[in-house]
C-alpha cells in the first residue's frame, strides 16, 4: 500500500515537474501566469490523436507531431495576445484565461466533449515491481519527465541560448542592455513550454483521458508547483513537483481520493501563509 | 485595468450649467438607475418567453458581477472565485430552505455564509498581489466547485438540488430579479463613493503608497471581499429561484473567471459596466442561440481583444463616444 502510494506519487510528481517547469519558464521571462499551457497541452494531445487515428500515421510520427503543434500554438499564444500586455501585469492572468478559453473551445469545437483515449503500442503493459504495480504509460510518463527536465537544465546551464533566456529571466533590462535580443527570447521560451506542454500531452494522455478540458485543473497544481519551487526556478520547480505528487497521492490513499486536488490548495494556503517565496528560492520575487 | 479610472479623472467645465449639473450629480444617477430598472423589469414582463429568460440571465449575472465590482473593480483585485459565491448563494439557500427556514431568512442566511467564506479566503490571499491572487482565488472556485460535487449527503452531488419556491408566482420573481439588480446597481453606486470605494480607488492606484499614508488596506480589501461575496450569493439565491434546480456544473471554476471576463468587459469599476458585460457574455450567446463551446469559444476571443484594444472596456468607449459628441457631463 504505502510503496504503491509512493510508485503513484512519483508519477503523478513526474507530470506536475513537466508542467511546472514550463509555467516557470514562461513566468521567468514575461511575468505572465500562463494558464494557456493548459489549452497547448489539450491542442497537443488532441493532434497526437488525431495524426494516429484519423490520418493513420505511425504513433511516434503522431506524437512528434503534437509536440510540434504544442511549440507552435504557444508562440502564438504569445505573439497574438501576451506580446501586447507585457507592460500590464494585472491584466496578464486574465488574458492568459482567456487564451485558455480560446484554446480549450477551439478543441470543443474541433473534436467534441468526449472522452478518448490515447494509445500507445505499450498501452496495455504493466510492470511489477516486488508488490508494486507500474502501468508501462506511469514508466513512460516519469521517464519522458526525467530526460526532457535533465534536457531542459543542460540547455539552460549550458548553451549561450539557454544563458540568455536565464539573463532575461533574471532581469530583462540588464540583459537587453548586454545585446540580449528580448523579442527573440520570448519567443524561444515559449516554444521551449509548448514543447514541454507536448511531452505532457504525451505523457498525460495514454494515462488518464484526452478532452477538451483535460489539463485544466491539473495545471492549478503545477501553479502550486510553482510558488513552491520558487518563481523562474526550473530545478525548484522539478523538487516541488515530485513533492507535491507524492503529497497528493498519499492524501488520495489515506483521505479521501475526491479531495486529491484539495491537498494541492492546502500547500498553497501554507506556503502563501508561511514562506511566500517558495521552498527552493532565495526571495528575490515574492507571492506576497 | 491598469488604467486610472474614470471616476478619478475630473472633466472641468466651469459653466453654471455645468456646476448644476454636478451638483444634483448624485440624485441624478440614483434617479437614473431607478428608471433603468424600471424599464427593465416592463422588458422582463412584457417581452415573450424566451426574451425574459435570457433578460432574466443577463440581470442576475449583472447582480454577481456588481457584486465583483467592488473588489475587482474598485480595488484592482483580480477576484476568479466570484462564480463559488454564486453557487454557495444557491445551495445555501436551497439547503437552509429544505431545513425549514422561509424564503426570507434563508436568502440572507445565504449571504451572510458566502460572506463568512469570503472572508476566510480574504484572510489568506489578501496578502497576494495581482497574480498570484487571480491564481489563489481560482483554486478556491475549483475546490469550491470540488465540494458541491463531493459533498453527497448535502448536496446530492452531481444530480443537484430542487429549490422550494420562496415567491408565489412568476410576476412576484420578476419583481424580485428587477428590484434586486437596480438595488445592486445603486448599492454599487453608493460604495464607488463612499469612504470605502476612495479607499479601494488609493488601493488601486498604488497599494504600498495608500498604507503609507494611512489607508487601513488589509481591512478595506477584506471589506471589499465580504461585501462582493455577500452580492454574489444573492444573485446565487436568484438563479435557484428562477431555475428551480441547481447542479455544481452551474457554478464550475471557470464561471467566476467568466464572471471577472464579464465584467473587464463591459468597463471594470463602472456603475453601468457589469450590465453591459453581462448582457455581452450572456445575452449575445443565448440570443444567437449558440451551443456552449462557440458561444465561450467567443467570448475568449472578444475578452482577449477588448482587454487588449480597450483596456476600460466597452464603457470608455461609451466614454470616447459621449465625449466626441458633445460636452455633457456623463454619468
Amino acid at each position: 500500500m504505502l510503496a504503491q502510494a509512493v510508485a503513484n506519487g512519483v508519477v503523478l510528481g513526474a507530470l506536475f515537474a513537466l508542467l511546472g517547469a514550463g509555467l516557470t519558464l514562461t513566468y521567468g521571462v514575461l511575468q505572465v501566469p500562463n494558464f494557456a499551457q493548459a489549452g497547448v497541452i489539450t491542442l497537443a494531445a488532441y493532434t497526437m490523436l488525431w495524426l494516429n487515428q484519423s490520418a493513420h500515421w505511425s504513433f511516434w510520427l503522431a506524437v512528434l507531431g503534437g509536440l510540434a503543434m504544442g511549440g507552435v500554438v504557444s508562440v502564438l499564444t504569445e505573439r497574438v495576445a501576451y506580446r501586447f500586455v507585457r507592460t500590464r501585469p494585472l491584466a496578464a492572468p486574465v488574458v492568459a484565461l482567456g487564451m485558455l478559453l480560446v484554446l480549450d473551445n477551439i478543441a470543443l469545437v474541433l473534436f467534441g466533449g468526449d472522452h478518448v483515449s490515447l494509445s500507445p503500442p505499450y498501452a496495455g503493459d504493466v510492470i511489477h515491481l516486488g508488490p508494486v504495480s507500474i502501468p508501462a504509460v506511469g514508466v513512460a510518463l516519469v521517464a519522458t519527465a526525467a530526460v526532457s527536465l535533465l534536457g531542459l537544465y543542460l540547455f539552460l546551464q549550458r548553451t549561450r541560448t539557454g544563458r540568455a533566456l536565464r539573463a532575461v529571466s533574471q532581469n530583462a533590462e540588464a540583459a537587453a542592455m548586454l545585446g540580449v535580443r528580448l523579442e527573440r527570447q520570448y519567443g524561444i521560451a515559449f516554444f521551449i513550454s509548448g514543447i514541454l506542454a507536448g511531452l505532457a500531452a504525451f505523457a498525460y494522455g495514454p494515462v488518464y483521458a484526452v478532452f477538451p478540458y483535460m489539463a485544466d485543473a491539473i495545471l492549478l497544481n503545477a501553479f502550486v508547483v510553482v510558488v513552491l519551487g520558487g518563481l523562474g526556478n526550473v530545478v525548484g520547480a522539478a523538487a516541488a513537483g515530485l513533492l507535491l505528487g507524492l503529497l497528493e497521492s498519499f492524501g488520495a490513499v489515506y483521505v479521501s481520493a475526491a479531495y486529491q486536488t484539495l491537498i494541492g490548495f492546502a500547500v498553497l494556503l501554507l506556503m502563501i501563509v508561511l514562506r511566500p517565496s517558495g521552498l527552493f528560492s532565495s526571495g528575490e520575487r515574492r507571492v506576497a | 485595468m491598469t488604467e486610472r479610472p474614470a471616476i478619478l479623472r475630473s472633466t472641468p467645465d466651469g459653466s453654471a450649467a455645468g456646476r448644476l449639473l454636478r451638483r444634483l450629480t448624485p440624485a441624478r444617477d440614483y434617479i437614473g438607475i431607478a428608471l433603468l430598472g424600471a424599464g427593465l423589469w416592463i422588458l422582463l414582463i412584457e417581452t415573450n418567453a424566451f426574451y425574459s429568460s435570457v433578460l432574466t440571465g443577463i440581470l442576475i449575472w449583472t447582480i454577481a458581477t456588481s457584486g465583483l465590482n467592488i473588489i475587482a473593480g474598485l480595488g484592482g483585485y483580480p477576484s476568479l472565485v466570484q462564480g463559488a459565491f454564486y453557487g454557495v448563494g444557491a445551495y445555501g439557500s436551497a439547503i437552509a430552505m429544505q431545513w425549514g427556514q422561509p424564503f426570507w431568512a434563508a436568502v440572507p442566511e445565504a449571504m451572510v455564509a458566502a460572506g463568512f467564506l469570503g472572508l476566510v479566503i480574504g484572510l489568506v490571499f489578501s496578502r497576494t498581489r495581482g497574480q498570484y491572487f487571480a491564481i489563489g482565488t481560482l483554486f478556491s472556485g475549483l475546490v469550491v466547485a470540488l465540494v458541491l460535487n463531493n459533498w453527497r449527503s448535502l448536496t446530492h452531488g452531481a444530480l443537484g438540488l430542487s429549490v422550494d419556491f420562496g415567491f408565489a408566482n412568476l410576476d412576484q420573481l420578476n419583481i424580485a430579479i428587477a428590484a434586486a439588480a437596480t438595488l445592486t446597481l445603486a448599492l454599487f453606486r453608493f460604495v464607488s463613493r463612499s469612504r470605502l470605494g476612495w479607499r479601494l480607488l488609493t488601493i488601486l492606484e498604488d497599494e504600498d503608497l495608500a498604507e503609507h499614508i494611512g489607508v487601513p488596506t488589509t481591512r478595506t480589501k477584506l471589506t471589499a471581499f465580504v461585501l462582493s461575496a455577500a452580492i454574489g450569493a444573492m444573485a446565487g439565491t436568484l438563479i435557484g429561484q428562477y431555475n428551480g434546480t441547481i447542479s455544481p456544473d452551474l457554478f464550475d471554476y471557470y464561471v467566476g473567471f467568466v464572471m471577472f471576463v464579464a465584467l473587464s468587459v463591459g468597463g471594470a469599476g463602472r456603475v453601468l459596466g457589469p450590465l453591459l458585460g453581462s448582457a455581452f457574455i450572456v445575452g449575445v450567446p443565448n440570443l444567437l442561440n449558440l451551443p456552449s463551446g462557440i458561444g465561450l469559444l467567443l467570448a475568449g476571443l472578444i475578452f482577449v481583444v477588448v482587454i487588449i484594444v480597450l483596456p476600460g472596456g466597452f464603457m470608455s468607449a461609451i466614454d470616447a463616444l459621449v465625449h466626441k459628441l458633445g460636452p455633457k457631463a456623463r454619468s
